[in-house]
Formats: structure tokens, C-alpha cells, sequence
């Protein structure tokens, strides 16, 4: 199991620092992140668009729904 | 010549000329030798002339050939990789990987240009729209994974196809692309692009195919096939 560390406006995941911005959706829209599936989200990073799911841990704390896992992660 | 080693001999201390002789043991085919002389023209027949670039070896864009060493042929295109088989099926409301294939390490420079097709197909549902999206990452899996693009709804009953496509430009290991959330099956037509895709390919690059069905549980859809092809710079 994955773990992503937390800290001010950054994450790291597999020894890469990514740091927390906003993307663009299709719809136009600025935001942070979109909720893929019950289990995925897309977190925009300066390294693109990321997919993480609740296989990961957060802080190495576990979670079954995608809203608290994003939450956790800003 | 009679009683002299070879070695006793006058060296000719030149190259064979066509009218010199040099003696030889013709094979009589039955173990037995004869004495006999060929010319130094008979020697040279049917040996391969001295390479002069050019003359008697063609050359590359005007770039001799000739010589030790390595050529690296720049501009030319690499197919690191065609589908040969058909994706997993996807059913219901999931995002998950239907095909995916490994880019070696080192297949492209820092600086590149790569061109990725893939074809994402709904082959069963009545309602509901599914999308092909491409991802990178170094593992073959999607957690921790990179959105290179999305594709363009496909929401007609049945059965339906569509061919997509991306053109990305490496300089210094980061991509531009199209924006990678654009809903689009090409990149023909002007959109927003992302620049700050990360493309390394000094280690492996797993391009995973990815099937993302919405709203009806009965769906079902698969990527039937991929193709990259790209050039160094």
C-alpha cells in the first residue's frame, strides 16, 4: 500500500514532490481536483494531472470514501 | 630461384601489378598438385574494389559511410509500439486499464516528438457515455498515475468506435500537449494546452489504456488498439 505525505500545498507519492495547483476541466472550469469514480480522483499537480485511489494511504491513515480521501489530501 | 627459401627472395616491395606472376599448386583433383602461374590480374578478379564513397558506395543524405564507429541517424521515425491483440472488457461504472504497453527506457531522447493513436470502443448499453483515456506511469498500474488524455465521449447505443489522437513535444523531458482533461478525440482543433506533462523516458514509461464508463452499469467497452510512433530531434 501507497503512501502520500502531506504537507503545505505539496504532496509527496514515490519519492516525487508534486505540488497542489489547478487544472482545467472540460467543462471549462478551474479546480483543484474531480472525482474519477466511487474509489478515484484526479488531483491536479504541477506535474499534470494525477490518479490516485483508495488503495493509497494518507499520512498512513486508510479511507473508504473518495470525498474524505480527497479532503484529507489539501 | 632453385635452392632459395622464400624468405631468400628480392622483395617486390609494391602492390601486385596485373601482368606480375605468382606461382601456384593447382589441385589436379586426384591429391596431386601441378606447377602452374596466374597473373596478378587473376589474383585481384572478382575481389571487392577499394570503397571510395560515392563511386562505388552510395552515401546517406551526402554523409559518407565510410569509416569506424557508430552512425546515428537523426529524424527517423521509431514504432516502439502497435497493438497486436484486443483490451479487456470493461463493464459498469468503473475507470479501469483495458490494454496497456511498455516504452522502454531510453527509446526517446529528452527531446522528441511522439504521435499515440488509440482506439476506444462501447461494444455493449443502451445509455450512457464512455470515454478512452491514456495515462502514463513507471509501473503498470493507475494509482499514482499521469493523465495524458482524454477522449472523446462515445454515447451511441450499441456498438461504436472512434480512432484518437495525440501529437506530444518533448523538450527537456516535459510534454505540451493538448489539455490532457479536453474531451476530444484529436488535436486538430485549437484547445488549451498542458505543458508541464512530465516525459522521461531515461527510465520505463507504461502507457496504460484506460476505460472510464459513466452512468449505466450495463456498459461495457474495451480499447481494441494503440499505436506510438516518434522521432528524436
Amino acid at each position: 500500500m501507497s503512501n502520500i505525505k502531506t504537507s503545505e500545498g505539496k504532496i509527496t507519492f514515490n519519492k516525487t514532490e508534486y505540488v497542489l495547483q489547478n487544472f482545467t476541466n472540460d467543462s471549462g472550469e478551474s479546480v483543484s481536483y474531480a472525482i474519477v469514480s466511487d474509489s478515484q480522483v484526479h488531483i491536479g499537480t504541477d506535474k499534470g494531472i494525477i490518479l490516485f485511489d483508495l488503495s493509497c494511504t494518507i499520512n498512513k491513515e486508510t479511507f473508504t470514501d473518495i470525498n474524505l480521501f480527497t479532503a484529507a489530501l489539501y | 630461384m632453385a635452392n632459395k627459401k622464400i624468405s631468400q627472395l628480392t622483395a617486390k616491395g609494391t602492390a601486385l601489378a596485373a601482368t606480375d606472376l605468382v606461382e601456384i599448386s593447382e589441385s589436379d583433383g586426384a591429391g596431386g598438385y601441378v606447377t602452374k602461374s596466374v597473373t596478378g590480374a587473376n589474383v585481384k578478379s572478382g575481389l571487392q574494389a577499394t570503397l571510395v564513397s560515392a563511386t562505388n558506395i552510395k552515401t546517406i543524405n551526402s554523409n559518407t559511410i565510410l569509416g569506424s564507429g557508430n552512425l546515428v541517424i537523426a529524424g527517423g521515425q521509431i514504432v516502439p509500439a502497435v497493438s497486436n491483440t484486443i483490451g479487456t472488457t470493461i463493464t459498469g461504472l468503473t475507470n479501469a486499464i483495458s490494454d496497456s504497453f511498455l516504452l522502454p527506457a531510453n527509446t526517446f531522447s529528452s527531446n522528441c516528438q511522439i504521435e499515440l493513436q488509440w482506439y476506444p470502443s462501447r461494444i455493449v448499453g443502451t445509455s450512457g457515455t464512455t470515454q478512452g483515456l491514456v495515462y502514463i506511469n513507471s509501473t503498470n498500474s493507475l494509482t499514482g498515475a499521469t493523465l495524458v488524455a482524454t477522449g472523446i465521449n462515445l454515447s451511441n447505443t450499441g456498438v461504436s468506435n472512434i480512432t484518437c489522437r495525440r501529437t506530444i513535444q518533448v523538450r527537456s523531458n516535459v510534454g505540451t500537449l493538448m489539455s490532457t482533461t479536453n474531451q476530444a478525440s484529436s488535436d486538430f482543433s485549437t484547445t488549451q494546452p498542458t505543458e508541464n506533462l512530465p516525459f522521461n523516458n531515461s527510465s520505463d514509461i507504461y502507457f496504460l489504456f484506460v476505460m472510464n464508463n459513466l452512468t449505466n452499469v450495463l456498459l461495457q467497452s474495451r480499447n481494441v488498439g494503440y499505436r506510438l510512433v516518434g522521432y528524436n530531434l
